[in-house]
């Protein structure tokens, strides 16, 4: 596949519609960090797969793809479109998402037919299945995870993807067709003899194996649907939780807030508690504010009244003294100017008795009943707890603010679509698991009943003497023979591709290391790549740019025996190599695919790295950044 | 020959100002009916705010009993408000009347109730000094 345009609509920071008219050859496209390198690569994922993956892996929902300049201007359509050659055919590839309906669709036209919907992924799928795509279309970052993705033991999908960039599963298919077919002739075989009248035993049993067989294989497509139902609703449910990673951290920052409102509201109600408990006992205090002056008051009077009982009592005794003419002290008669004295000392305590304000016993009533009033500290406690309760009402407030703020950021039902998702993928999960353990036991089962089947058939074919059925028995071990020859056939092929993927990865590693001591690299069957020094001998440990220079052979051998190519598209790919080995593998891109695009950025090559490869390179692009939502990639031109 | 009134034994707040009472309640600052109306006489003492007329119909509410077993509201009506005419717990409804009004003109201001509380704080501050000062003689 050669990409002949490629067009991009309002995705992500790709604003408004920019094309690129594109032909065979290696295409440079420059851009800084943050200018849309990853972008691009990713908006042909996203054309070809329909999605694309984070660099933490996980995918990035639709609903995000919209530029951010072209939502504000109303916009609501994000697009990827390329015009394809396939086998010499033109296509056009359309893909969109409308961000106001939340539908993504995919228009192809293949010639001058358009697919419908679902021939239009099959026929992407045929041209870049996803599995494959990760060898064409790729991050500079991921070029170490493929090689040890790879290695011994390594991840067998990806083994399988291997296999089916060089076709293998297609030649697996002629096998099980072919012995499907001796199948047939066996079950027609079977039922000649049953016409003959003979063996009716031998082929009741047969029969009855081969509907056995057949609920068996029935059992097997069941759980094979199955599996294919609940892949759909893992990857639903990823699609919503992918949709709403970002929303997700909105719940998770809303839930806490959410705490924090419910510990600041705990708060106020233990604080409205001390309050009320404080309250009960302020009157007191305020009482005990008022009565202090009285208090002090009443003590005054108190003094004033007894002083002025003792001197009336004085008052009296002297009295008594004149009346009686004896003297109150010593009992002796009164002599010269005694009385004088008395009358005087008399008249002057009268003068100085004090006044207060009640009887000596009504105030010594008050100050019992005032000394009662006592403060209790609680009017404190009150003010303070009611300035707390205070600046707790406006926390929450607050709180309550932002909350509300975050709700609606999240949405309506988002927080239940995120539960439900949640729950539908770890369900899908379990029953993928609970399937596959299933299918395994099926699949024995069909072997089984296969090899019970051909025991059966056997027996019938023993006992059979009419010519039909020996006729339709030959042509079953010969379609069974063909089937054996193919299967062998295929591990020979199989064997010789991984030996030639070896040899040519091999050979294009030793085209791009500096190292003298590498001789070349070994592959083994998982197709992991194992270095070789000067005596054949593997060597342990590579370095990081080592082993993307290895990754990068693996991926040229790839593409060099793939049966169907496509372009590759590398972002970034060049950042671990040191100058020798990016020289080298600069020399090699127009050599590795049909269509190559180097996305790179300015610390990563230079014109002197470029000007090397001048002559190989068909244009180069630059990728300008007009804000932080907006650039546009231009035609760099040269010279 | 006049004869003279027997004291109160039951108080209470008229019609309306019972309303506001239930209203200061209702917000949830004070746990029971009684804590406002103790506050309230206390307050009116404080502030010798005008006791509201004797002529208006109040509607029992408390046992002087129960509102002041230890007599002590009693005791300060009787000491510092000399008008009382013999009937010092007749003369605390007035007060409380007058001192509910006080405390939810306030909180209907919109005012916090600690900027009411505080002037009446004693701790360690000045306040307690200033309003010996002020109050230094029964008022009549």
């Amino acid at each position: 596949m050669i990409i002949r345009q490629l067009t991009f609509s309002n995705f992500l920071i790709f604003k408004g519609r920019q094309t690129l008219d594109l032909d065979r050859g290696l295409y440079v496209i420059h851009g800084e960090t943050g200018f849309g390198k990853t972008t691009f690569l990713n908006g042909i994922s996203w054309a070809l797969l329909g999605r694309f993956n984070d660099r933490q892996g996980a995918r990035v929902p639709d609903a995000v793809l919209l530029n951010q300049h072209a939502k504000k201007e109303q916009e609501t359509e994000v697009l990827v479109e390329m015009v394809v050659n396939v086998d010499g055919e033109e296509s056009l590839v359309r893909r969109t998402y409308d961000a106001s309906t939340g539908v993504a669709h995919l228009y192809v036209r293949k010639g001058e037919t358009t697919l419908h919907q679902d021939d239009a992924e099959r026929f992407l799928r045929g041209v870049l299945d996803r599995e494959v795509a990760r060898f064409f279309l790729f991050d500079g970052e991921d070029l170490r995870r493929y090689e040890e993705m790879l290695a011994e033991g390594g991840e067998p999908q990806v083994r399988e993807a291997v296999e089916h960039i060089l076709g293998l599963p297609a030649l697996m298919n002629a096998v099980t067709d072919l012995r499907a077919v001796a199948q047939d002739f066996r079950k027609k075989a079977t039922s000649a003899t049953r016409q003959e009248g003979k063996a009716e035993q031998a082929v009741l049993y047969s029969e009855q194996t081969e509907k056995g067989l057949d609920a068996a294989k029935e059992d097997l497509a069941g759980l094979e649907a199955q599996h294919v139902d609940q892949e759909v609703r893992r990857d639903q449910a990823e699609e919503v939780l992918g949709r709403d990673k970002a929303l997700n951290q909105v719940l998770i920052k809303r839930d806490s807030m959410r705490s924090k409102v419910e510990e600041l509201e705990k708060a106020r109600d233990a604080t409205v508690d001390r309050r009320q408990e404080a309250l009960k006992g302020t009157w007191e205090d305020v009482l005990a504010g008022v009565v202090a002056p009285a208090q002090v008051a009443i003590e005054g009077d108190l003094q004033a009244a007894e002083h002025r009982e003792r001197d009336e009592l004085v008052i009296e005794k002297l009295n008594d003294s004149l009346s009686t003419g004896t003297c109150d002290q010593c009992s002796q008669p009164l002599h010269g100017d005694a009385a004088d004295h008395i009358n005087k000392d008399i008249e002057e305590l009268r003068s100085g008795l004090p006044r207060p304000s009640r009887d000596l016993k009504d105030l010594r009533r008050i100050a019992l009943a005032l000394m009662g009033v006592k403060s209790t500290g609680r009017l404190n406690d009150a003010v303070s707890e009611d300035k707390r309760l205070g600046q707790l009402d406006r926390d929450i407030v607050e709180q309550k603010q932002m909350l509300s703020g975050l709700t609606v950021e999240a949405g309506p039902g988002t927080e239940s679509a995120v539960r439900k998702a949640t729950e539908q993928l770890e369900n899908a999960l379990k029953s993928l698991g609970f399937i596959e353990e299933k299918i395994k036991d099926a699949k024995e089962a069909v072997a089984t009943a296969s090899a019970t089947l051909r025991e059966a058939q056997l027996a019938v074919q023993k006992l059979s003497t009419s010519t039909e059925s020996a006729t339709l028995n030959a042509r079953a071990d010969t379609a069974e023979h063909l089937a054996d020859l193919y299967e062998q056939a295929i591990g020979i092929f199989r064997d010789e591709r991984r030996d030639q993927v070896g040899k040519d990865a091999s050979e294009i590693f030793l085209g791009l290391t500096t190292s003298d001591e590498a001789t070349g690299l070994r592959i083994d069957k998982n197709y992991g790549l194992v270095t070789l020094d000067s005596t054949g001998t593997p060597v342990p440990g590579r370095s990081a740019g080592q082993e993307q220079i290895v990754a990068f052979s693996l991926i040229g051998a790839l593409n060099k025996n793939a049966t169907r190519t496509a372009p590759v598209v590398m972002d970034t790919p060049l950042g671990r190599l040191d100058r020798g080995h990016r020289a080298n593998v600069l020399k090699y891109l127009s050599d590795m695919a049909d269509q190559v695009f180097l996305l790179v950025h300015s610390a990563e090559v230079d014109d002197s790295d470029l000007n090397e490869i001048r002559d190989q390179i068909v244009a180069e692009y630059e990728m300008r950044k007009e804000d932080e939502f907006y650039t546009v990639i231009e035609r760099r031109q040269i010279g | 020959m006049t004869t003279e009134q027997a004291d109160k034994g039951q108080i209470g707040l008229s019609e309306e100002v019972d309303l506001k009472i239930k209203e200061i309640i209702e917000e949830g600052r004070f746990d029971h009916e009684q804590d406002v109306y103790r506050l309230a006489i206390a307050i009116a003492l404080a502030e010798d705010l005008e006791p509201a007329p004797e002529s208006r119909a109040y509607k029992t509410k408390f046992n002087v009993g129960s509102l002041d077993p230890e007599h002590s509201l009693r005791t300060a009506t009787q000491y510092l408000r000399i008008d009382h005419g013999g009937r010092p717990q007749a003369m605390m409804e007035r007060l409380a009347e007058a001192g509910v009004e006080h405390i939810h003109s306030h909180l209907n201001a919109g005012k916090p109730l600690h900027e009411l509380l505080v002037k009446y704080a004693r701790a360690d501050d000045s306040s307690t000094e200033e309003q010996t000062a002020d109050v230094d003689e029964p008022r009549a």
